[in-house]
């Protein structure tokens, strides 16, 4: 029985930095995760393009999960959330992994104990949380996880964004419009960081990887006045006591 | 065929054009990126919530009845028509239905028509065009339309509603020689001085319908502007032509999904008209005489072409016909939002706009007008209030544009490295 750390394949290859922070906290709370060698890909895009590729690989991770005796995963990755509990049952009726979310596995009010969360700041700081597609239109759908455990932390005041829960706005880079059309997250992103900049925060919370990326590149390019941090990022920040400039 | 890059070339081309602001892209984008948003759409007033929180659980059930059962209920809406005294033609293509539409209209060289996005799917626009006929809107976005000749989609709820006033009164003045104030009163009287009166004297007239019961084949009709009520009473002859999606099982599901497409979309229009037939009047010794102050002839054309073989067949497209046609998945629509009239087609913005484009132009046309710019946020589906599957639609979409090498490279180049790294990003 294998508790497993599942990355997903964007931050395994481009932001290794979230990685090392969702293991750190999910050893810490749970030193039985483990990581396994090259997880195979969730298959994400293929859902969108190739009926027959999607159910392929949709069987071969799933065999591979078998093989590797996992029986619980826990992915700092919306998307792969997204597509393991909504899309997999679709094509592997008997599929019985379980599925969380890093918010989910972090809000548990054991491990919000035990983390005891407080921005080590002199003034309280200002933070806002962004609702991405990935975790709103889930066969399981979050809302509430990440803002108890962001709305707990010591310290911190909780701003909503104008947009949020249902009505949130989309980043532009969902079903890999990313990787050819850029324009729709040149707007998207924009609307979001005029939000950001209206609710006053001084952090950008995001729990999706796709969200962060494209945030990430607008950040350089417009230097808005506020920091962007991926959840487990922003938390493992805050366990080890780092101030948030 | 196209290929995949030379399509993804002329999407980015296009795209370009959102980088200079004196293109007809980048105004009708900069417009509707602000106009258009989950937030502003969902903003109900009080009266429009209580209705629909009351009422939006009743479509849904409405549409499948009507979609599981669509050759019987246009079986029974033809019967129905037929008894109203109205002409009612069941089109099989939507050739077939502009040859009716043809034969209907007779010598008569002069159409005035409301706006119909079905007349526009279904290419009476184009048969007119083609037989030298005029063609004169009505409705005031449409007359905007007209007047600029603009040939780019536009919101089909308003199709002028990006033209600035500033803009209209330099046109009014370079078309018609008249100085009109840029604000909407002064606007809106120049075109009612001069577009109502020839509504009046209209011989024909074209609209669509917003729902035709089955049950007592009323054809009914929303509006703000009046023009519909003008064109269905005062026209000798009134044309409909709507595809058969359009009926409903009953005049009270009419009814409600008339009220649904305005109130979804926080509008409350001034008239709905239920039309049964010609006008009439027994006054004279009890005797039933057609066409007293009303039309003399209704004719009712009922397009097929894609839609029951749908059914049949059971295929993803199926689903699209639960659409009521209210277009809020235009106004919630992340691409749309972000890139405009870019990501439409002729037949409509985003998702909508697409599926027509594909149902009748193919899977080129449909790559060619964006299909790769959807990013699934989902939007149109959660915001549906028959909660029609468009996402799902355009994920089939993709896959057939993928099986025919129409995706755009990088996307193709993720796909392949997952099938054979495992990773996308390898």
């Amino acid at each position: 029985m294998v508790k497993l750390i599942y990355h997903g394949c964007i931050n395994l290859s481009k932001l290794p930095n979230l990685c090392e922070a969702g293991t750190e906290l999910i050893k810490f709370l749970e030193p039985e995760y483990q990581e396994l060698e090259d997880p195979p890909c969730c298959g994400s895009l293929l859902f969108h393009t190739d009926e027959e590729g999607a159910r392929k690989n949709c069987n071969e991770v799933y065999d591979w999960l078998k093989k590797n005796n996992v029986t619980e995963l826990t992915t700092i990755c919306a998307g792969c959330y997204n597509y393991f509990v909504t899309f997999y049952p679709q094509y592997i009726p008997e599929f019985d992994v379980k599925i969380n979310h890093i918010s989910q596995f972090l809000s548990k009010p054991e491990y919000m104990q035990m983390l005891d969360l407080k921005y080590p700041g002199e003034k309280k700081i200002k933070i806002t949380y962004h609702d991405p597609c990935h975790m709103k239109n889930a066969r399981i759908p979050i809302f509430e996880e990440p803002r108890v455990i962001l709305s707990n932390i010591k310290n911190v005041d909780l701003m909503a964004l104008e947009w949020e829960r249902e009505l949130s706005t989309c980043c532009g880079a969902g079903a890999g419009v990313y990787s050819s059309f850029k324009e729709v997250s040149n707007f998207t992103t924009a609307d979001i960081f005029r939000q950001v900049k209206k609710s006053r925060a001084k952090i950008l919370i995001t729990p999706c990887s796709f969200c962060y990326v494209s945030f990430k590149r607008l950040e350089s390019e417009k230097n808005p006045r506020f920091k962007i941090l991926k959840l487990e990022e922003f938390i493992n920040k805050l366990k080890k006591g780092e101030v948030i400039e | 065929m196209t290929s995949g890059k030379e399509l993804y070339e002329n999407n980015k081309e296009k795209l370009k054009k959102l980088l200079d602001e004196t293109s007809e892209e980048y105004q009708f984008a900069d417009f509707w990126g602000n106009l258009a948003s989950v937030k502003k759409h969902r903003e109900f007033d009080e009266d429009t919530k209580e209705y629909v929180d009351k009422y939006v659980d009743k479509l849904r059930p409405m549409r499948e009845e009507l979609v599981n059962n669509l050759e019987k209920y246009t079986e029974q809406a033809m019967k129905s028509i037929e008894k109203t005294g109205a002409k009612v033609y069941l089109a099989k293509t939507n050739e077939q239905a502009q040859k009716l539409f043809l034969q209907e209209l007779g010598d008569e060289r002069t159409l005035y028509k409301s706006k119909s996005a079905d007349a526009k799917e279904m290419g009476i626009l184009d048969a007119c065009k083609k037989n030298g006929i005029e063609v004169i809107e009505t409705d005031l976005g449409d007359v905007l339309v007209q007047m600029f000749e603009y040939e780019l989609p536009s919101y089909q709820l308003a199709p002028g509603v990006h033209f600035h006033p500033s803009q209209i009164a330099n046109k009014i003045k370079e078309k018609y020689n008249v100085d009109v104030e840029p604000n909407g009163p002064a606007i809106v009287s120049f075109f009612r001085k001069t577009h109502r009166p020839k509504i009046l004297n209209a011989n024909i007239s074209l609209t669509s319908a917003n729902a035709v019961a089955a049950d007592d084949g009323s054809i009914v009709l929303v509006e703000n502007e009046g023009n519909i009520s003008l064109l269905t009473r005062l026209p000798p002859k009134h044309i409909v032509i709507c595809g058969i999606s359009k009926i409903v099982p009953t005049v009270y599901d009419a009814l409600l999904q008339v009220n649904m497409q305005e109130r979804w979309n926080t509008l409350i229009g001034s008239y709905i008209s239920f039309i049964r037939g010609p006008s009439s009047t027994n006054d004279v010794y009890g005797q039933k005489v057609i066409g007293m102050y009303g039309a003399q002839e209704v004719a009712i054309i009922l397009v097929d072409d894609w839609r029951t073989k749908a059914v049949k067949e059971n295929s993803f497209l199926k689903e699209f016909l639960h659409c009521i046609s209210c277009k809020a998945c235009n106004y919630v629509c992340t691409a749309s939002r972000a890139v405009g009239n870019i990501y439409a087609s002729k037949m409509g913005l985003g998702a909508c706009g697409i599926i027509k484009d594909y149902i009748h132009n193919g899977i080129e046309s449909a790559v060619k007008n964006g299909l790769f710019l959807c990013t699934s946020c989902e939007n149109c589906k959660n915001f549906c209030p028959v909660q029609v599957d468009l996402p799902k639609i355009m994920r089939e979409l993709k896959k057939i544009a993928v099986s025919k090498n129409l995706a755009p490279p990088p996307l193709k180049s993720y796909l392949q490295n997952i099938t054979t790294k495992k990773n996308p990003f390898k």
